[in-house]
């Protein structure tokens, strides 16, 4: 599985400052996108590569802060790092909480900059990996039987396989059965690792 | 004696009475004569006898009694003493003496000329006597009729002196007949009336014979006026005394019906009704003024036509039904109709119709009394209206109405006052009432309050607070004036205006300005300082990273000089726009103070103490003004300068909130010595020391604790822009003295 270039998007309104932020992220290296209104991004078409987003907070139209809102709610993971001129504490915690990855104040500082940005992009990297990992459970996952899901379910609570077949009605052997292909299917080298994966998935344990 | 009628008419007597009466009288005097007689001829008989008188003197002096006694008594008396003195004559006095014989036959014949002289001289006597006795009965009659007569009769003399006035006439001027004889006629005249009079007077005594009346006011003796009306006819008397006979009617009832009548015709004329009369013929009689003006007819062509022509087609049934009831004497009380006007106009009408008759009790005709109810319709609703939109503008506006009858202590309240007290508009409003609502701290003072206009009358105007049941508090502005009623006692009408929501709003109103005031200072300050930090951090943010980026580019093991020198060059954008930033701000401050204009300062600062009035007061601050009349006009920008002042004198408030009291803030304004203005805010305050008196003008200095430090360094600014000096000084023993002065910014303005 090959991982394009990690890329950075910056949305600032005034051209200066943004053409100015993109020869610094260029001149250390990093690919850079530059886009002059929240518009102009959403209309885009993103590289598949872990990256993140400096969002000026003063935008003409919807402001950083809402833009930040949309992105979340259209499921795009993007870490963002807000600029602004004038930033106050209530705007930043809000930011924060929301998930951003810093709130710096202009002029920038060049270090902070970049620590920030690189940061965002490890950040982002660790997500994909993670989102990755998800996806591939849950082709696994999918190719269990539904009653395998059930003996899945009671498995990861750790409960002897006499019990799961009194539970399912079941016998021990058929139960037995069931597991090794659980186990097959979802390429668990032990229980440990069985429960590891259902946990990933968000799979809670069937209710007794 | 003779059948009297007028006699027995005056004394009520019959014929036969008086006869019989007379007779007994007659036989009375009869007897006395003859007692007399026979006493008197005996007497005269022995005195004669004695003196030795002869025949002839004897019997002359017997003819004189008998003559004497014949006056008292009537013919037959006179006869039989006549025969008796002829008797005693023989007897005594003819020769022989005492002896019937007579000697010598002249004697008899002087006897029988005796008897026959005394008989002749008796009977004349009797009937002059009876002659006389008839006149007086005659004249005394006369004078019943007279004295009697119900009318006044009086005669004058042409003097106008009375002569004489029958006892009717003087009784009904409250006189007696010897009161009024010989006084002038005129005394019982109404005094405008003895000029007519007298000119009445004159002509009948140029025109003899004549008879003239008038009709004048007389004067009765205790005041009261009569009308008469006065014959008088002037005549000349047989003995050639010209008299004026009067005689007098009193017609004081007719007079007075007259008048009555013009009354009623005056008023038939004048009213605002129709009035109409119709005939049995149902032809109009009489048309007044009213029914011309309803109808639009004149009296003239309207009268002598049927009364169909004012009445609409469908209705001319209704007619002979009223005729109908009005022949059984009936009155159609008022009753609603339409009738036509002369425009064929269809007016709504209330009519009475009464039945006419004339004196004997026959149904001549029947008047009818018409009222345009169109306008009295119109009106009433216009009234209900009118009311009915008061009634809404006193609920919409809060506004009650009371009238407050000081003597009786009556109160009389409209519906929305009820409303504003929270009281039943059942109960009866009284001053008790009243105060149970004034809000106790208040009550005192409105009681005192009432009390000195109910005595001195004077306008009422103030107002005081409400403590409705609820706990909830109204203000009220309570307005009235004085006025006298009918009977001159003092009255109050006023309105009662519930300004709750006003007083609630000013003080709002009050809080915010407060507000605003310090806001606004702050956030003008904060938005401009945000917006050129902005717009400065903006190429600030490119110029370091470019920098930075060339570092980069340059640091490489291979340097990439193109890049490098790619962001030298923003870098130069990047400060060109910095100094762009600057310029524009440069010349945003340079286009508003463009809004200059010719101002007196002291308005300027009256402005600004109005605007933080409440905060003065909030504070317990004295503040005083010494502004001189004489200051210059100044060329400036009101906005700015306002700035200024607000700026020194919310400067000097907060720093006299650190002090608990004589709080003291002059404003001062004069002429300066080069012909500008110097304005100068004096504080109570802790004062300054010489450490910030060096750094107060500093951008960003500040002692207080939520302060900027921007306000005094823009105030010197806007100063020194108009061309003035903002500078301070601590005053003795306390507080600060800030000074700007300005100069009439001629220069400027003609530039």
């Amino acid at each position: 599985m090959t991982e394009g270039k990690p890329t950075v998007f910056v949305i600032d309104d005034d051209a200066l400052v943004r053409s100015a932020i993109e020869d610094l992220l260029r001149s250390v290296g990093l690919q850079v996108e530059t886009f002059g209104s929240t518009q102009e991004f959403l209309r885009s078409k993103r590289p598949d590569a872990p990256g993140c987003l400096v969002l000026d907070v003063r935008l003409p139209g919807l402001s950083g802060l809402e833009f930040q809102h949309t992105l979340i709610e259209s499921g795009v993971h993007l870490p963002i790092i807000f600029i602004s001129g004038h930033g106050d504490i209530p705007m930043s915690v809000r930011a924060m909480k929301l998930g951003a990855v810093e709130f710096l104040t202009k002029p920038l500082r060049e270090q902070e900059l970049l620590d920030v940005i690189q940061m965002g992009i490890e950040r982002d990297r660790l997500r994909r990996q993670e989102a990755k990992v998800v996806a591939e459970l849950r082709e696994r996952f999918d190719s269990l039987t539904s009653r395998e899901r059930e003996v899945l379910s009671l498995v990861i609570t750790g409960r002897p396989n006499k019990q799961i077949a009194f539970q399912l009605d079941l016998s021990e052997m058929t139960v037995k059965v069931h597991r090794s292909q659980i186990m097959r299917k979802m390429r668990a080298k032990s229980l440990v690792d069985l429960v590891r994966m259902a946990d990933k998935l968000g799979i809670s344990s069937m209710k007794t | 004696m003779k059948f009297d009628p007028l006699r027995q008419a005056v004394l009520g007597e019959t014929p036969g009475r008086a006869m019989k009466r007379d007779w007994r009288s007659k036989a009375w005097r009869s007897a006395a004569q003859l007692l007399l007689g026979g006493i008197g001829l005996a007497l005269l008989t022995f005195v004669c006898f004695r003196l030795g008188l002869n025949l002839a003197t004897t019997s002359f002096s017997f003819l004189i009694l008998i003559a004497l006694l014949s006056l008292m008594g009537g013919l037959f008396g006179s006869v039989v003493l006549s025969i008796i003195a002829v008797g005693t004559l023989n007897f005594f006095f003819t020769q022989p003496l005492f002896s019937l014989r007579m000697e010598y036959p002249q004697d008899i014949l002087a006897l029988i000329a005796f008897l026959t002289t005394s008989v002749i001289v008796s009977s004349l006597t009797a009937k002059l006597s009876k002659v006389a006795e008839e006149l007086r009965q005659g004249e005394a009659q006369w004078r019943e009729v007279f004295e009697h007569n119900p009318a006044m009769y009086f005669i004058i003399d042409p003097g106008g002196t009375v002569l004489s006035v029958n006892a009717f006439g003087a009784a009904q001027l409250g006189y007696t007949v010897n009161e009024l004889v010989g006084q002038t006629v005129l005394n019982v005249f109404f005094e405008e009336d003895r000029e007519v009079v007298q000119k009445h007077f004159s002509v009948c005594l140029a025109n003899l014979g004549q008879s003239n009346s008038c009709e004048v006011r007389k004067i009765r003796k205790n005041g009261t006026v009569l009308w008469v009306r006065e014959n008088a006819k002037a005549l000349r008397r047989s003995d050639k005394q010209l008299n004026v006979l009067i005689v007098c009617e009193d017609i004081t009832e007719h007079y007075e019906a007259g008048i009555e009548l013009a009354r009623l015709g005056s008023i038939v004329a004048s009213s605002e009704d129709a009035i109409i009369s119709k005939g049995l013929d149902g032809r109009i009689t009489s048309w007044n003024a009213g029914a011309t003006r309803i109808f639009g007819y004149q009296a003239t062509e309207i009268i002598g036509q049927p009364i169909t022509r004012i009445i609409p087609p469908e209705l001319h049934a209704e007619e002979p039904e009223i005729l109908t009831r009005l022949r059984r004497g009936e009155r159609i009380e008022s009753y609603e109709t339409v009738r036509v006007a002369k425009d064929g106009r269809r007016i709504d009408m209330a009519v009475t119709v009464s039945p006419m008759f004339d004196k004997s009790g026959n149904l001549v005709g029947a008047s009818k009394v018409g009222r345009d109810t169109t306008e009295r319709q119109r009106r009433i609703e216009e009234l209900r209206r009118s009311e009915a939109y008061l009634a809404e503008a006193q609920r919409i506006s809060h506004t009650g109405s009371f009238g407050w009858n000081v003597a009786t202590g009556e109160i009389a309240w409209s519906e929305e006052t009820f409303r504003i007290f929270e009281c039943d508009g059942a109960l009866k409003p009284t001053m008790d009432l009243m105060l149970t609502r004034v809000h106790p701290d208040d009550r005192a003072r409105v009681r005192q309050f009432l009390e000195h206009v109910s005595v001195n009358g004077e306008v009422l105007d103030f107002e005081h607070r409400l403590l409705m049941p609820g706990g909830s508090i109204k203000h009220l502005h309570v307005v009235a004036h004085a006025v006298k009623d009918a009977s001159d006692k003092l009255e109050f009408v006023g309105a009662v205006m519930d300004i709750t929501a006003i007083r609630r709003a000013e003080e709002e109103l009050n809080q915010v300005r407060a507000e605003l005031a310090r806001v606004a200072r702050v956030t003008t300050l904060g938005e401009l300082t945000a917006a050129i930090a902005h717009e400065v951090n903006q190429p600030l943010t490119g110029l370091a990273s470019s920098g930075n980026a060339c570092l980069h580019w340059l640091s490489g093991e291979t340097p990439n000089l193109q890049a490098a020198r790619n962001s030298v060059e923003r870098m130069i954008n990047a400060s060109n726009r910095a100094g762009e930033v600057i310029s524009r701000i440069r010349a945003m401050v340079q286009k508003s103070s463009t809004s200059r204009d010719w101002l007196k300062i002291n308005d300027t600062i009256f402005e600004v103490i109005a605007l933080i009035r409440s905060e003065i007061q909030g504070n317990s601050i004295l503040l005083r003004t010494e502004l001189s009349n004489d200051v210059p006009l100044i060329y400036g920008d009101r906005i700015q300068l306002q700035q200024v002042i607000l700026n020194l004198l919310m400067n000097a408030i907060e720093a006299m909130s650190a002090i608990g009291e004589h709080r003291e803030l002059l404003v001062r304004s004069v002429k300066d010595d080069s012909n500008g203005v110097l304005v100068e805010v004096r504080d109570s305050g802790p004062g300054l020391d010489q450490t910030t008196l060096d750094r107060l003008f500093e951008a960003f200095y500040t002692t207080k604790t939520h302060g900027m430090g921007m306000g005094l360094a823009i105030s010197r600014t806007i100063i020194a822009t108009h061309g003035g000096r903002l500078w301070a000084t601590p005053d003795s023993p306390r507080g600060a003295i800030f000074r700007f002065t300005l100069p009439t910014g001629e220069d400027e303005a003609s530039s």
